[in-house]
């Protein structure tokens, strides 16, 4: 069940209007949503339902187990063991192709027993949950949550409007909402409505029409295009991608705000960004989170040096990469991502040290008090964002009046740099295979001819899409605040008429969405 | 006294560009709200609802959708609340193409065969009867069908030799020969016919065909006689549709699936374009299967490769071809096509 589709706009009527008729009996709430969770995730295949709720038993019985337990290392054993049986699920269903295919490759030749090529269906969601299960057992190990009763859980687990692909919400961002009563009173309409009209234009009208127009032909193909057609491919494919990705996460934030469930935001403009390393602090932040707390402070995190840091670094980016997908094409994506985190934030401290060294010697030649008083370096700072903010929570940054010049220079620099960095890494991603990635690299520079594909409105999708990165986040919640104080009929109806506006924009037939299978 | 050194500092301000605050609203204003965007948006857009209503399955199911969306869109036309809708499909060329009369269409070409549009002299190949292929005048290729077509295609466009070729990939995902009131492949293929004037034709469809047709308002259910009749006819009408001077036809029989009811379907329907196949010459139909299934015709998910490690050759829903299955699959249907064009002869020339 997609969310752009006829079938989910009624089920999500039934769920809404149930929903709110029960909000005042907590338990039959939980218990109906989390029917309406299984019967959406069982509409797919109704064996997946088998899935998720195995695997919300054994981590529930974990969670359980360690928090009653007081030995430290009964309950590291226990940890232990959920751990592997995540990863475990994971690996199977995810992963198994991959290494038997790469196995098979390797010790084929030798004439050694290899794992069969088994086709496994990769049953949706399965990443998403993993990770949520995961988060919540260590938190209950570490002590900063205590176990939730168990259908709080399995509705954590399964709530549908974040199970296919996320946000990834944290056992301690979810479980105090269902604590509390939901309040009927105070629903954010127009911020839900302005959610799900922005991700459903973005997911159907433009994600959309650039893969059709551009990214899968030049992706499909590389061989057959222009060099100028396939660098204007791989600027589709990324806006393509944050279309398509940031635009469910929009309809499921908008949706569980109708519902009176509030999720962390998980984009923030990315493309605005003028580092990598603000990059991932813009670009799904809830991974980027979890993988911060989860794998990279478990890993050391900075401790212990730069060179610890960095190796830290690299392997939490190269892990990232490889939960995207079995292949080497994200394995490079993730390494790459590594490789440019640590390179960046070896520059700026060699940078920040030169400035330091410069800083010392003028200030003192400054009477107290009179220092510059803008904020040190970013180089001290994690690689990840501190925590996540919801989604209306993300402000824009105190201004600290007009930059210099030379300032502004370098943030276009940087933030040129970072673009088309990120798009040499959108080349692996979305390539079927190293070869072809590194194929279409190679004729990207050495392939000069016509461009057909390359058409004005193409070209200013891409722009449009890119400048709309740089409006304030202010300036959209100053103006949604005043449509909010529109009579509710004039919003309602102005919702229904975009709805058809983006019918009518888009393809016949919606496909599913990119992050469907991750 | 030392003259006092200025850094050049900004003038910070320390506070946020206010913000304003939205205004919340109470659960049955919410409720209410969505059920009047539910019903502007049903009523502007009831055209599509009526498309929607009209691509389900025949059925119960399809029947009542169907009057209600009728209703809807019977309501909205009176109170012309259909009309941006309209004009916005008219303006952004999503109006439903005008359909051909195929029938009346493989009626006159039987009584006067057209001839090629081409205005070049052309050498002709005794043997087929079909023209030299040069870079001068590359072949012009359509492949069209289903889903299964897209990877199938695409592998076949990379086989093609791109200048001696010209080819337009034309798939449409879920259609088939069973339900032109959701794609009408027979139009499409007349429309193009005119437009794009192919001389090599390939063709792929089935795997959305095993459901119930509909016949003169009638409901023919899958499998019973009049359908298989039925979908005989339809199967019998492309080809000859595709029938005309100087075009070849390649018609791709559907390799095994994985679900074993599945496949026994999709044979019934390879049996189907066989004996229709076998009665018209212009038609050469090439089993996708021989490429990509087990020796003993059973479906494979992988294969051996020339360096003997297993390839996959279907995709995880067990039906699509993987990229490496199109690829086998591709190269014996892109070699008929070769082959009765003596694209051979054709690369000599071009290195002569």
């Amino acid at each position: 069940m997609l969310f752009p589709t006829f079938t989910f706009a009624v089920f999500f009527a039934v769920a809404l209007t149930a929903g709110w008729a029960l909000h005042r009996n907590p338990a039959r709430w939980k218990l109906f949503m989390l029917g309406a969770s299984y019967f959406f995730y069982g509409f797919w295949d109704w064996r997946f339902i088998g899935l998720i709720a195995m695997s919300t038993a054994v981590n529930q019985m974990a969670a359980e187990v360690i928090h009653r337990n007081r030995g430290e290392r009964a309950r590291s054993t226990v940890l232990g063991a959920a751990v592997v049986f995540n990863l475990v699920l994971l690996g199977f269903f995810k992963y198994y192709g991959f290494f038997a295919e790469s196995i098979q490759a390797t010790i084929g030749r030798l004439g050694l027993p290899a794992p069969p090529l088994l086709q496994i269906v990769l049953p949706v969601a399965v990443s998403f949950f993993t990770f949520q299960a995961l988060s919540y057992v260590i938190d209950v190990r570490r002590g900063l949550l205590a176990p939730a009763p168990l259908i709080n859980f399995a509705l954590y687990l399964s709530f549908f409007p974040h199970l296919v692909a996320g946000p990834i919400v944290r056992a301690k961002e979810f479980l105090p909402q269902l604590e509390t009563r939901l309040d009927p009173r105070r629903i954010d309409l127009t911020g839900a409505a302005a959610l799900i009209g922005a991700g459903l234009f973005k997911k159907v009208v433009i994600s959309s029409y650039l893969a059709e127009a551009i990214v899968d032909p030049v992706f499909d193909q590389p061989g057959q295009h222009s060099s100028l057609e396939l660098l204007i491919g791989v600027y589709g494919y990324a806006i393509q991608i944050y279309a398509d990705f940031s635009g469910y996460t929009d309809i499921a934030i908008g949706l569980a705000l109708l519902l009176g469930i509030r999720f962390p935001a998980n984009f923030d403009r990315p493309y605005s960004a003028v580092s990598i390393q603000e990059f991932w602090r813009r670009w799904h932040m809830t991974l980027s989170n979890w993988l911060r707390d989860y794998l990279y402070v478990p890993l050391g995190g900075s401790r212990g040096g730069p060179q610890r840091r960095d190796r830290n670094l690299l392997l939490t980016m190269l892990l990232g990469g490889l939960w995207h997908g079995a292949a080497w094409t994200f394995v490079i994506w993730g390494a790459l991502q590594g490789v440019g985190l640590v390179v960046e934030r070896r520059l700026s401290e060699n940078r920040s040290g030169t400035r330091a060294t410069r800083r010392r010697r003028q200030i003192a030649l400054v009477p107290a008090g009179r220092e510059d008083s803008r904020p040190a370096s970013h180089s001290d700072s994690p690689p990840y964002p501190a925590s996540p903010a919801r989604h209306d929570e993300l402000d824009d940054p105190a201004p600290l009046g007009p930059p210099r010049r030379s300032e502004r220079r370098s943030r276009w620099l940087g933030r040129l740099i970072t673009f088309h960095f990120i798009c040499l890494g959108w080349v692996f991603f979305r390539s079927d295979s190293l070869s072809e990635a590194l194929h279409m690299l190679w004729r990207m520079v050495f392939a000069w001819g016509s461009a057909p594909l390359v058409t004005p409105l193409v070209l200013a999708v891409i722009g449009i899409c890119l400048a709309v990165q740089l409006i304030p986040r202010t300036l959209t919640r100053n103006v949604l605040a005043d449509l909010s104080r529109l009579p509710v009929l004039v919003q309602a109806a102005g919702f229904g008429a975009f709805l058809v506006l983006i019918d009518l924009l888009g393809p016949t037939g919606v496909a599913p969405f990119i992050y469907f299978r991750f | 006294m030392a003259a006092p050194v200025h850094i050049r500092s900004r003038a910070a301000r320390p506070t946020r560009t206010p913000f304003k605050k939205r205004r919340p609203f109470r659960s049955d204003q919410t409720v209410g709200a969505l059920v009047v965007a539910f019903v502007v948006a049903t009523l502007l857009g009831s055209q599509s609802l009526v498309e929607l209503a009209r691509q389900q399955p025949y059925g119960t199911s399809r029947t009542v959708s169907l009057t209600l969306a009728q209703g809807v869109d019977r309501v909205a036309q009176a109170l012309s609340l259909d009309r941006p809708a309209r004009a916005m499909k008219d303006w952004t060329g999503k109006t439903p193409p005008v359909l051909v009369d195929v029938e009346a269409l493989v009626q006159r070409q039987a009584v006067v065969p057209p001839t090629t549009a081409s205005t070049i002299p052309l050498d002709v190949n005794p043997a087929t009867g079909l023209r030299y292929i040069s870079v001068e005048e590359p072949l012009r290729v359509l492949l069209a069908g289903d889903s299964m077509m897209a990877e199938l295609g695409t592998a076949m466009q990379e086989l093609a030799p791109t200048d001696l070729t010209n080819i337009r990939l034309d798939y449409r995902i879920s259609s088939g020969l069973s339900r032109p009131d959701y794609f009408d492949w027979p139009s499409k293929l007349a429309q193009l016919l005119d437009s794009y004037e192919p001389e090599a034709v390939v063709v792929l469809f089935g795997t959305n065909d095993h459901q119930d047709v509909e016949v003169n308002g009638r409901v023919l259910a899958v499998d019973s006689p009049e359908w298989l009749t039925e979908y005989h006819r339809r199967v019998g009408l492309v080809m000859d549709l595709l029938h005309r001077p100087g075009l070849t036809l390649t018609w791709v029989a559907l390799p095994a699936m994985r679900s074993a009811n599945f496949s026994t379907a999709m044979a019934r329907l390879s049996e189907v374009y066989r004996v229709e196949a076998a009665s018209r010459p212009w038609v050469s139909l090439v089993n996708s299967g021989a490429a990509i299934d087990a020796a003993d015709g059973s479906y494979a998910a992988a294969l051996p490769a020339a360096g003997s490690e297993p390839v996959v050759m279907r995709q995880d829903d067990g039906v699509h071809f993987s990229k490496a299955g199109a690829q086998r699959a591709g190269l014996v249907v892109w070699g008929n096509v070769a082959q009765r064009w003596d694209l051979a002869r054709a690369k000599a020339a071009q290195n002569d």
